[in-house]
């Protein structure tokens, strides 16, 4: 293993020249369409489905949400047709996939669950229910509202349950098909949590009618966590092994 | 001879696992292009034949690779 760079421009224990190129690489992908809406007008980029979630993977979270922020403002000016929210999506967008890519390892689980928690609650209250039809939203259709959001419940229990092993899945030395599936519950769980506030701000803020997010959210399985869990399965794994096998600097808060 | 050997290994290295990512893209970049009639109407003709190409890429990089630098 590689020592620790002597350097002094080190936040969160990763260089800030590795955080700079991250941001700069999130950031020039948004241009990138790489899923398709499929009910058409727009697109997820690569940049968010490749090098977001390889920011918080490598660098950590908090180091991944640095270089995600900063990829996310440079998106929100060069590709704004993927950021409509503006600076608000340059967080959901951006700097949060990276954030929750790198919480789901075990060391930030303090965090993670009432993090996730609080998102859960969030979007189940607010805002179709409180405020509601007081402040100019439908009221949701329950049970339909709650059940929509099956995947979140499904990624949270998986998350408690391979809390304690699903970090030695994915390390170095195991090999086969034990290392394939320890990354796709990795990146289903991150998914999972990130898709909550994702989602939520974006419906919320844009006022869409709650059966069209009922809607979304239950075309979310094949539509955005399939092909995002598939791709961030392929690339983490590759990359992470690369990584692995050249030798380079391994920063403390990634799962490298 | 170890000095001549060792950057051949290192680009064919990076050819395997780069073609990985390569892959990864063009596989989801495709199959959501042509998922319904509104994203093939938002990929266009640039984004279904390019996704496709770089599908193609990735793959031949993966076998290239995988062959040369063992």
């Amino acid at each position: 293993m590689a020592s620790v760079p002597k350097r002094k421009a080190i936040i969160f224990g990763v260089p800030i020249a590795w955080i700079a190129a991250f941001g700069a690489l999130i950031g020039v992908f948004t241009v990138v369409p790489m899923i398709f809406y499929i009910f058409g007008g727009g697109f997820i980029s690569a940049g968010m489905v490749i090098f977001a979630p390889l920011a918080g993977i490598i660098l950590g979270p908090w180091a991944g949400y640095v270089a995600g922020l900063i990829g996310g403002l440079i998106g929100m000016f060069i590709s704004p047709a993927s950021f409509p929210l503006g600076f608000i999506d340059a967080n959901l967008s951006g700097a949060f996939i990276s954030l929750y890519w790198g919480l789901v390892k075990k060391d930030y689980w303090k965090f993670m669950i009432p993090w996730w928690v609080l998102w859960i609650i969030i979007a189940l209250i607010w805002p179709y229910h409180i405020p509601g039809p007081a402040g100019g939203y439908k009221e949701a259709p329950e049970p339909l509202w709650t059940i929509s959001w099956s995947w979140t419940y499904i990624g949270f229990v998986l998350y408690i349950i391979t809390l304690k092993f699903l970090i030695n899945w994915i390390k170095e030395e195991t090999k086969g098909i034990k290392k394939v599936i320890g990354w796709i519950i990795y990146n289903f769980i991150a998914n999972t949590a990130w898709m909550v506030p994702w989602k939520i701000v974006y419906f919320a803020l844009l006022k869409y009618p709650p059966e069209t997010v009922i809607a979304d959210n239950f075309i979310s399985w094949w539509a955005y966590t399939l092909p995002m869990v598939v791709a961030t399965t392929i690339i983490a794994f590759a990359t992470v092994e690369a990584l692995r096998k050249s030798g380079l600097y391994r920063p403390p808060g990634g799962v490298v | 001879m170890m000095g001549e050997e060792q950057p051949k290994k290192n680009v064919y290295f990076w050819i395997f696992w780069i073609g990985f990512i390569l892959l990864a893209y063009g596989l989801v970049s495709f199959s959501t292009a042509v998922a319904s009639p509104e994203a093939f109407k938002t990929a266009g003709e640039i984004g279904v034949y390019g996704s496709i190409s770089v599908l193609l890429l990735g793959m031949i990089m993966i076998i290239l690779g995988y062959i040369k630098k063992k």
